[in-house]
C-alpha cells in the first residue's frame, strides 16, 4: 500500500535522525560525566599523591568503575533504535498534528481497515509527505558538547599543569626531608663541641627541627629558640674577646706577657695558653718559696668570667716582682674559658650559616604566607589610620620601635621618623624594633678590693670592674617585660637576657663593632 | 464505502451539526459549548444533566433544540408528588364498541425523543430511578410488558444547585447514567444585552426545523464509525484511573479529596465525546486533544469528592484539570 510506504518510509528517516540525535546527546552527555569527574581527579590528584597515596589509587578505581559504567549506559542508551511509533509521537508533538500520524501508524496495523480508518491513513500519509524532517530533528551539536568541549580544554590545561605541580609539591616534599637532613647536619657540627649551654640548647633546637611530624608553628619556634641560642653563644664570645682584649692590654704593660698579650691579640689562643703555662712553670719555683704565705692571699673575688680575667690581668701586670701564681692559674683558665667560648661560637657560627641556607627551603614549606614572617603583620593594625592619625596601641607601638630605630650617623632625622601625628606623612622603613646602646643597658662598675698590706702598697684594694644594669636599663627591662607580657610574638618579644630576639644580631654586631672602633 | 463517500459523510456531519448550533444560537444567546455539549450527548447516545442557576436558560435551550431538531418533546416538571407511573405511563381500563373492557397502556411523556426532566432532584428517588432506568434501558416495562422507547431517546435534565431544601439529590448510581454534566454560567454583560434584546419585543426570534429524525441517526452513526488508535485510548484510561484514590496511576489531589472515582462509564464517555469532537474538528480519528477536550462534562459527575474537598472548597473541575495536565499522552 502506498499510503503504508509513505508514512513508514518517512517515519523511518525520522526515527533515524532523531536516534543520531540522541546518541550525540547522549554521548556528549557521557563525555561531559567523565571529563568532569578527570578534572576533578587531577584537582585532587597531586594532593592525594602526596599525602594520602592510597585514597588517590582507590578514588581512581572508582573513576575507572564510574567511567565504564558510563559507558554502558550511553552505550546501551545510543543502541536503542527509535522506533516507527516514536518518530511518529515526535513528529505530531513537533507539528502538532494531533496524534495523526501515531494513530495512523496504529491503524495500519489493523486489518481489514475500515473506510474510517483507511480515510485517515491516506490523510497522514499526505501529512507526513508534507514534513521537514530537518526541521524537527535538526542536525546540531547539543548543549552538552559544547559543556564537553569545555571541560576537555580543562583538562587538558589541568594535564599539561600537573606536572608542574607536582613537580612544586614533590620539590615541597623533598625540602622537607631536605631540612630534616640538614638539621641532622647541623646537629653533627656540633658534635665534640665544647661544653656550652647555649651549644646545648642549640642542639636541642635542632633536634626540634629534625623531627618529622613538626608543625610549622613548633618550626618557627624552634628555629627562633637556635637563633637565641646562637646569638647569645656569640653574645658571651663578644663579651669573652672584650674580657681577652683587656687582659691582654692589662698583660702588655710586662715585658714578660708581651709575647702572650701578642698572641691574645691575634686569637692564637693556643699559643697564649703554652706561653701562659710555660711561665706558670718558669715562676713555680718562685711559687714554693712563697709557700708559707696564706692561701686565700691575693685572690680576687669573681663574679664573671671577664671580670675575673681583668683582674689576674691586673694581679699579673701590678706585681711582675711578685709572680702571682694563682692569678696566673686564674688567667689560664679564663683563657680556657675563653678559647671554649670562642671555639663554641665558631661552631655555633657554623650552624647558622648552615641554617641560612637551608632557611630559604624552610619558607618555601610553611604554609605560613609569605607577610607571617613579617613582624609587621602580626600587628593589628601597624600604621596610623589617614583619618584621625590614631593607631592601635600594639601597632602603634610597633611602629614606633621601627621608626626610632638608629643608624649609623643618621642623626640628622632623629626624633623625626615617628611620621606625622596625622599619619600623613610616610614612616622610614620598618626595621625592626628598637636598640639600645650597650652603655645604656650596662654600667662599669668597679669594686675596690682589700689586700694585705704587704700585697698593696697604697693600702687600697684594686678595683674589680664589673657590668651591672644601668638604671636606664632596669626601666627599660621593666618596659619591655610589660610588652613581652601582653602577648608579642616570640620573635617581637624577649627573652630571659631582656633582648628582643629579632634585634640580636643587631646587639651582636654593635657589641663586635664597638671594639672595632675602640680600635680605631 | 470508499474514502470519498467518508468524507462526504464527515463533511456532511460537520456541516449539520453546525447548522443545529447555529440555529439554536439565533435564540440561545452565547453557551456555545453547552450547545456543542448538548449536541455531543445526543449523538453519542448519551443522556444530558444540565444543572445552572434559575434563569439562565436550560429549559429554554431544551425547547429551542426540540424545535430545531424536529423531534417528538415533552416536559416533565418534576415534584415531590410526582409517580412513575406519571412518568412512564400506566395501564387503563378501556371500553371497546361491544362493551368488552381490557387494560390499555397509556404511554407517559416519556415515550418521547426529548425529554425534559426539569428540576429533577425535586421528585422522589422512586419516581427518578424510573427515568433512569428508562434512559440506561432505552426501555419501559409497565404491567409486565416492556416498551421500547423511540429513537433517538434523549433526556435533558436540569437541577437547581442552590434550593437544596426539599429535593432529593440524585444517587451518585444515577449520577453516573447521564452522558455529561453541563453547567450554565451566568451571562456576562454583553450577553445580558442580547438576551434583552431577543426577548423584550414584540417578536421573539423563531427557529426552524434543520434536521430530521433519520439524519440524526445517522449522525449517530457517523460518530460511532470514527475509529480510536490504541494510545489514544490508553490515555482515556489513563484518565480515568487518575481518578481512583486506590490506584497506582492516581494523582495527588485524587489521593487527598477523592472518595470514589469515575465509572467505566466515564472511559466510555471520554471516547464516545471525544470521537464527536473529533468529528466537529474535521478528523477521522481522535486524538488526545480530543479526550481532553470532552473530560470535564463527562467525569465532573462521576468523581466524587470527599468531606476534605468539600471542606476546602474543592471541586470536580479543579481536580480534573490537575489530572489532565499531570497524565501523559501514551507514546505509539
Amino acid at each position: 500500500m502506498k499510503e503504508r510506504e509513505t508514512i513508514i518510509g518517512v517515519l523511518q528517516d525520522l526515527g533515524r535522525r532523531l536516534w543520531i540525535a540522541q546518541a550525540i546527546r547522549e554521548t556528549a552527555f557521557g563525555v561531559c560525566v567523565v571529563l568532569f569527574c578527570l578534572v576533578c581527579f587531577k584537582l585532587i590528584e597531586p594532593v592525594l599523591a602526596s599525602d594520602l597515596p592510597s585514597a588517590a589509587a582507590a578514588i581512581r578505581i572508582v573513576l575507572l568503575t564510574l567511567i565504564a559504567a558510563v559507558v554502558v549506559e550511553v552505550a546501551s542508551h545510543s543502541a536503542r533504535k527509535v522506533t516507527v511509533g516514536q518518530a511518529a509521537a515526535q513528529a505530531d508533538a513537533g507539528a502538532h498534528l494531533k496524534d495523526e500520524l501515531k494513530s495512523a501508524c496504529w491503524f495500519l496495523s489493523e486489518k481489514p481497515m475500515s473506510p474510517f480508518t483507511l480515510l485517515q491513513v491516506q490523510r497522514a500519509a499526505a501529512t507526513a509527505a508534507r514534513l521537514d524532517l530537518a526541521a524537527l530533528a535538526p542536525r546540531r551539536l547539543p548543549t552538552n558538547a559544547l559543556f564537553a568541549a569545555g571541560l576537555g580544554l580543562v583538562l587538558a590545561a589541568l594535564t599539561w599543569l600537573t606536572p608542574q605541580l607536582s613537580r612544586s609539591w614533590d620539590s615541597i616534599r623533598e625540602a622537607g626531608a631536605q631540612e630534616r637532613r640538614q638539621s641532622a647536619d647541623l646537629r653533627s657540627l656540633l658534635k665534640d663541641a665544647p661544653q656550652d649551654p647555649e651549644v646545648a640548647k642549640l642542639d636541642l633546637a635542632l633536634g626540634k627541627l629534625q623531627q618529622a611530624g613538626i608543625s610549622p608553628e613548633d618550626r618557627m619556634r624552634a628555629l627562633a629558640d637556635a637563633r637565641d641560642a646562637i646569638d647569645q653563644a656569640n653574645m658571651e664570645a663578644s663579651a669573652a674577646r672584650e674580657s681577652l682584649e683587656n687582659l691582654a692590654e692589662s698583660l702588655r704593660a710586662d715585658p714578660k706577657f708581651e709575647h702572650v698579650a701578642r698572641a691574645m691579640d691575634d686569637g692564637r689562643m693556643d699559643d697564649a695558653l703554652v706561653l701562659m703555662h710555660k711561665l706558670k712553670t718558669d715562676t713555680a719555683g718562685v711559687r714554693e718559696e712563697k709557700a708559707s704565705e696564706p692561701a686565700g692571699k691575693g685572690e680576687v673575688p669573681e663574679s664573671g668570667t671577664g671580670q675575673a680575667q681583668e683582674s689576674a690581668g691586673r694581679h699579673l701586670s701590678g706585681k711582675s716582682a711578685a709572680v702571682n701564681q694563682d692569678a696566673m692559674t686564674r688567667v689560664i683558665n679564663a683563657l680556657e674559658q675563653a678559647k671554649e667560648k670562642i671555639e663554641a661560637q665558631d661552631r655555633v657560627n657554623n650552624v647558622r650559616r648552615h641554617m641560612e641556607d637551608s632557611l630559604i627551603t624552610t619558607t618555601q614549606r610553611s604554609r605560613l604566607t609569605g607577610s607571617q614572617f613579617d613582624n609587621r603583620s602580626n600587628a593589628p593594625n601597624p600604621t596610623p589610620l589617614p583619618e584621625t592619625g590614631s593607631t592601635n596601641v600594639r601597632g602603634g607601638t610597633l611602629f614606633r620601635q621601627a621608626a626610632v630605630a638608629r643608624e649609623k650617623g643618621d642623626n640628622a632625622h632623629e626624633g623625626s621618623q615617628t611620621g606625622d601625628a596625622s599619619g600623613d606623612s610616610p614612616a622610614l622603613p620598618l626595621e625592626g624594633a628598637a636598640t639600645r646602646r650597650l652603655d645604656a643597658q650596662l654600667k662599669l662598675e668597679a669594686i675596690l678590693q682589700k689586700y694585705d698590706a704587704g700585697d698593696e702598697p697604697n693600702g687600697k684594694g684594686d678595683p674589680g670592674w664589673f657590668y651591672s644594669a644601668s638604671r636606664e636599663q632596669k626601666s627599660v627591662l621593666q618596659a619591655e617585660s610589660v610588652r613581652t607580657d601582653i602577648g608579642y610574638d616570640r620573635e617581637v618579644g624577649t627573652d630571659h637576657s631582656r633582648v628582643p630576639m629579632r634585634q640580636k644580631n643587631i646587639v651582636k654586631n654593635y657589641f663586635l663593632n664597638l671594639h672595632e672602633s675602640e680600635k680605631k | 464505502m470508499s474514502s470519498v463517500a467518508v468524507d462526504r459523510q464527515i463533511q456532511a456531519f460537520r456541516e449539520q451539526f453546525l447548522l443545529v448550533r447555529d440555529e439554536i444560537s439565533r435564540v440561545i444567546v452565547g453557551n456555545e459549548e453547552i450547545i456543542s455539549g448538548v449536541m455531543t450527548c445526543l449523538l453519542a447516545r448519551g443522556h444530558v444533566l444540565l444543572e445552572g442557576i434559575p434563569g439562565v436558560g436550560k429549559t429554554r435551550l431544551v425547547q429551542t433544540m426540540a424545535d430545531v431538531l424536529h423531534l417528538k418533546f415533552s416536559r416533565i416538571q418534576f415534584t415531590p408528588d410526582l409517580m412513575p407511573g406519571d412518568i412512564i405511563g400506566t395501564n387503563i381500563v378501556r371500553e371497546d364498541d361491544l362493551g368488552r373492557k381490557s387494560f390499555e397502556f397509556q404511554r407517559g411523556p416519556i415515550f418521547a425523543n426529548m425529554v425534559l426532566a426539569d428540576e429533577i432532584n425535586r421528585a422522589t428517588p422512586k419516581t427518578q430511578s424510573a427515568l433512569l432506568e428508562a434512559m440506561q434501558e432505552n426501555s419501559v416495562s409497565a404491567a409486565g410488558r416492556t416498551h421500547a422507547l423511540d429513537q433517538p431517546f434523549f433526556v435533558l435534565a436540569t437541577q437547581n444547585p442552590i434550593e437544596m431544601e426539599g429535593t432529593y439529590p440524585l444517587p451518585e448510581a444515577q449520577m453516573d447514567r447521564f452522558f455529561f454534566k453541563l453547567k450554565l454560567d451566568f451571562p456576562d454583560i454583553d450577553q445580558l444585552h442580547l438576551i434583552i434584546d431577543r426577548t423584550t419585543r414584540l417578536a421573539e426570534p423563531s427557529v426552524e426545523r434543520v434536521l430530521e429524525q433519520g439524519q440524526i441517526l445517522q449522525m449517530r452513526e457517523t460518530a460511532r464509525a470514527i475509529p480510536v488508535a490504541r494510545p489514544v485510548q490508553e490515555y482515556a484510561i489513563k484518565v480515568t484511573l487518575a481518578t481512583h484514590p486506590e490506584s497506582d496511576q492516581a494523582h495527588e489531589m485524587t489521593k487527598k479529596y477523592v472518595r470514589f472515582g469515575s465509572s467505566p462509564r466515564g472511559t466510555q464517555a471520554l471516547i464516545l465525546g471525544a470521537k464527536v469532537h473529533a468529528l466537529m474538528n474535521d478528523r477521522v480519528y481522535v486524538s488526545c486533544e480530543d479526550v481532553r477536550a470532552v473530560a470535564l462534562p463527562a467525569l465532573r459527575h462521576r468523581v466524587l469528592l470527599n468531606f476534605e474537598a468539600e471542606a476546602q472548597r474543592v471541586d470536580a473541575d479543579a481536580i480534573l484539570a490537575q489530572i489532565l495536565e499531570w497524565v501523559p499522552e501514551s507514546g505509539a
